[in-house]
């Protein structure tokens, strides 16, 4: 029975592990402006294991302009402006109740970017102005994918009014395209 | 277990394989056994201390570019499944002459499988026929993992042992173990052997390969592990019944050939299968894949581009959740397309991968179906692995590689995916405090390497402080390893290194040809 334990203390097995338990916030650290600079670039090179809230929370809040200036920059990796707005859900909330919206209703944003303002916006926003930010997305998104996560985060957050909201849009939709969401939603 | 205890436990592995004299090993494991410190333990030197300049990943380079064909569209129903598929996968890419089926088999039940003399590397699939998919273990749910109880030699030397593996305590697994077992998924399980550094060595020191003649493996699960055992409330079975296959793999190569399937799952990429190969993007993916992989002579042969139905466009390309890996999971279900019946590498390209157990979205960029995967077997639901294509049209590729360049970067992580597919897993896990079984990957303690203001964050449930590239960046056997493919993490100064005894695992995976 080794292995098992060696599988709850969050062992080598890289990608396929239980998800161990959730860190505990380390304190802030007090960090350069260089420092902190490289310890953002460093967070936004995980590969397939998450950086946990934990180590953004542990930058403070002087990470939220770096942030917000790669979630910006059109030149920068679409992945590095997602991780980035994953940063900046843990690290700065207010600030990415915000930014989330916009993002995720954008078209001219990368998917990856739009579907990590998404789950970001499910984290910092009430379930009214989460109706507000994902229904354009639910109705109107041109990449099913996208349609298809709003409707399943609206099932999860949004109560009943995400619900109705779901149901909704589920008519318009490839049939069974929702049934996650309406899963949820039962 | 003592340094010489192993080397002498690695001369008795060697000495019973049966064909050729046996000889006592003369050479190292790891660097530390070399007396003179301008020296290093050299795998691809047959484990003897040469300098290190003397070491090369590979011997034989690769000389012919990659081809990208055009691969249609994958043969999937239309429409959709209404449920969950668990296809049991019977044909293997490898001559029939590599594959011993076994068939239907119940936990408990140890099969025998024949070793042909000059082998070079075993996998033993398990593929659930009936299984629970999880068990519940001290509180906690974990995927019911199909693992071999025990793998014994000809000899009767047990080189696997489930109630003595693996790396619980944090010591160096490779060479405390002849055969590692990391840790898998539900459903099913690949296991090669040699993937550690004490039955490597053994393996190579002469180059007879494994031991020759019978071999046995107890056919196991968790679920088998969890019958009696107190800590576990919920998932105990006795009766856990799995399809059985054994691969054999000749020789001990130098250099080899790879194939691989890129399924295109993202919508709107660009490009198509048809389109793929005129694609500038793909072809710098294509070639910096390539020249990844030929530092340890492992060279890309054919990158055979495929479409999805629309359906699986929908369900998977932004909806692969990297936490969760069951059976019926996105990401499974997603793996179940691979095509059968051919030897290659199945990357699955899609938009975005989350893994939100850890905090909001938490984009990762890549994820494996299991370490290492089924090889040649495609259509199983760990037949490959996830890669996000959302940087691939990205500019800035003017020059040589580059991580700024989105088509390297892809390639950078398809690498990394398709390093653990082979069978490689990461040299250093994020909280430096879990290692590779390979001696000569470098190792970044946390304790050691974070610094003064930060070690006492170094924690092992993962809850502390992360290493990284750049505190992992100093040559020798400490605080190393920021710069190797496998790293748990990459930054600008990431080199995408691969160390001969990571070459030889790779080479030794039936994937590779």
């Amino acid at each position: 029975m080794w292995i098992l334990i060696a599988a709850l203390v969050a062992g080598p097995a890289a990608v396929r592990k239980a998800p161990s338990q959730a860190p505990a916030d380390v304190p802030v650290r007090n960090l350069s402006p260089q420092e902190l600079r490289a310890q953002v670039d460093a967070f936004l090179g995980v590969i397939d294991q998450p950086m946990p809230d934990a180590q953004w929370r542990s930058l403070g809040p002087a990470a939220a302009p770096i942030l917000e200036q790669i979630i910006s920059d059109p030149q920068a990796l679409p992945s590095r402006r997602a991780k980035a707005v994953d940063g900046l859900v843990a690290a700065a909330p207010e600030r990415a109740a915000a930014l989330t919206p916009q993002l995720a209703q954008s078209e001219a944003e990368p998917v990856v970017v739009r579907v990590a303002a998404l789950h970001g916006a499910a984290h910092v926003l009430s379930s009214p102005k989460l109706l507000v930010a994902l229904k354009p997305v639910l109705e109107t998104a041109r990449e099913p994918g996208l349609r298809r996560s709003a409707a399943e985060l609206l099932a999860r957050h949004g109560r009943s009014s995400g619900c109705r909201a779901v149901r909704a849009q589920a008519q318009r939709e490839e049939r069974g395209a929702f049934d996650r969401a309406l899963e949820r939603c039962e | 277990m003592s340094h010489r205890l192993i080397v002498a436990c690695a001369a008795a592995l060697f000495a019973c394989g049966g064909g050729g004299s046996p000889s006592i090993p003369t050479g190292c494991l790891r660097d530390a056994d070399c007396n003179d410190p301008s020296l290093v333990c050299c795998a691809s030197a047959s484990y003897s201390c040469v300098a290190a300049a003397r070491c090369p990943a590979a011997a034989a380079a690769c000389t012919t570019p990659a081809t990208t064909i055009a691969g249609g569209v994958i043969n999937a129903p239309i429409p959709p499944p209404n449920s969950c598929t668990r296809p049991l996968a019977k044909v293997s890419g490898l001559p029939t002459a590599q594959v011993q089926p076994f068939g239907t088999q119940t936990v408990g039940k140890t099969v025998s499988f024949t070793v042909p003399p000059g082998t070079g590397s075993v996998t033993i699939v398990q593929q659930a026929v009936t299984a629970l998919d999880a068990v519940v273990f001290r509180g906690q749910v974990i995927e019911n993992s199909a693992i071999p109880l025990s793998v014994v030699t000809p000899d009767g030397t047990k080189i696997y042992d489930d109630n003595k593996c693996c790396d619980a305590d944090g010591g160096d697994p490779s060479i405390q173990f002849p055969v590692y077992f990391g840790g898998g998924g539900a459903g099913t399980l690949a296991l090669t052997i040699p993937n550690a550094t004490t039955m490597l060595s053994a393996v190579y020191r002469d180059g007879g390969g494994l031991p020759s003649g019978t071999w046995t493996m107890t056919v196991n699960d968790f679920s088998k592990e969890c019958v009696g055992d107190p800590n576990c409330t919920d998932g105990g079975s006795p009766s856990s019944t799995y399809d059985v296959s054994v691969l054999t793999k000749p020789g001990l190569p130098e250099s080899g050939q790879l194939d691989v399937n890129l399924y295109l799952v993202a919508a709107s990429p660009g490009f198509d299968n048809t389109t793929a190969a005129a694609n500038k993007s793909v072809q710098r993916f294509v070639q910096s894949l390539a020249s990844i992989y030929a530092q340890v002579g492992i060279c890309l042969r054919t990158v055979k581009v495929y479409d999805v139905p629309q359906w699986a466009k929908d369900q998977y390309g932004t909806s692969v959740n990297a936490d969760k890996t069951d059976p019926c999971s996105a990401l499974d279900q997603m793996l179940t397309l691979s095509q059968p019946g051919n030897n290659a590498l199945n990357f699955f390209l899609v938009q975005s991968i989350l893994a939100p157990s850890l905090g909001a979205g938490k984009t990762v960029v890549g994820v494996d179906g299991t370490i290492p995967g089924p090889s040649t077997i495609g259509g199983t639901i760990h037949s490959g692995a996830a890669v996000s294509l959302a940087d691939l049209g990205s500019v800035g590729c003017t020059g040589p590689f580059s991580l700024s360049c989105g088509p390297d970067n892809v390639a950078y992580i398809a690498a990394h995916e398709g390093g653990h597919f082979m069978g490689l897993f990461h040299t250093s896990e994020s909280s430096g405090e879990f290692f590779d079984p390979l001696t000569d990957t470098p190792t970044c303690r946390c304790e050691t390497c974070v610094g003064p203001s930060q070690v006492g964050n170094c924690k092992k449930d993962g809850s502390g402080v992360t290493i990284e590239p750049r505190t992992c960046n100093r040559t020798g056997g400490t605080c190393g390893g920021g710069d190797n493919l496998m790293f748990w993490i990459f930054d600008q100064q990431s080199q995408g290194n691969l160390s001969p005894q990571q070459g030889q695992v790779m080479r030794l995976n039936p994937v590779v040809q």
